[in-house]
């Protein structure tokens, strides 16, 4: 896995959530302030990325991500990937 | 905002937690598996929605608790839909257009159990402000 798949990944996942609107949609979007979701939504969210990386989030861990960008960064971190 | 922050916490982890009951539930007849995971999963979501503005820690954790019996009696009873609730003796149905007292809805909230709170609530009886 590389960085770009992973980017790549993040994306596809959140494109295919419902609620928000892929032309709002960039990595350094804010899931509160720039795409409208609530904190309900951000648990679905990281749900979402658990199921697409197969591991678990810790919900300590999970409020911290609050970009696609920081969500790719906690992946890669885990997966141990680097640039 | 110590408090207040880590009731958001627990409410929040309370949602994952239910929503993951509700992705992995098998229901008793097989069947019926899809229906029932469908509906944990729109109840979730609903209730939670709905109850997202509750103010006060005391009603935010009744709330929790609500959430925590009625997902206790899922796994137990294996059935996730709510259990029905009787009536406490002398008290009367209340239909639209007919009075009644205030003992009448003190009757009402006194046997009102937690898991029932937000569902009852929608059915349209008169609650303490």
């Amino acid at each position: 896995m590389s960085m770009t798949t992973i980017r790549d990944r993040v994306l596809l996942v959140l494109k295919l959530y419902d609620k928000i609107d892929v032309s709002k949609l960039t990595l350094e979007s804010h899931f509160m302030n720039d795409l409208g979701l609530d904190s309900l939504d951000h648990v679905e969210v990281v749900m979402a990325m658990e199921d697409e990386f197969g591991f678990e989030i810790p919900d300590g861990d999970a409020e911290k991500l609050l970009r696609p960008a920081d969500i790719v960064r906690y992946i890669a971190d885990k997966e141990e990937v680097y640039e | 905002m110590a408090g207040s922050s880590s009731l958001k916490r627990q409410t929040l982890s309370l949602y994952k937690k239910i929503l993951q009951v509700g992705r992995s539930w098998n229901a008793v007849n097989p069947n019926n598996t899809e229906e029932e995971r469908k509906y944990i999963l729109n109840e979730t979501k609903h209730w939670f929605l709905v109850n997202r503005n509750v103010q006060g820690p005391q009603t935010i954790k009744d709330h929790l608790q609500e959430a925590e019996a009625r997902l206790e009696m899922a796994l137990h009873y294996r059935n996730p839909y709510p259990r029905p609730v009787n009536l406490p003796p002398k008290t009367v149905t209340i239909r639209p257009g007919k009075k009644h007292g205030v003992a009448q809805e003190r009757l009402r909230e006194q046997s009102r159990p937690v898991y029932i709170k937000s569902i009852d609530r929608e059915s349209g009886i008169k609650n303490k402000p």
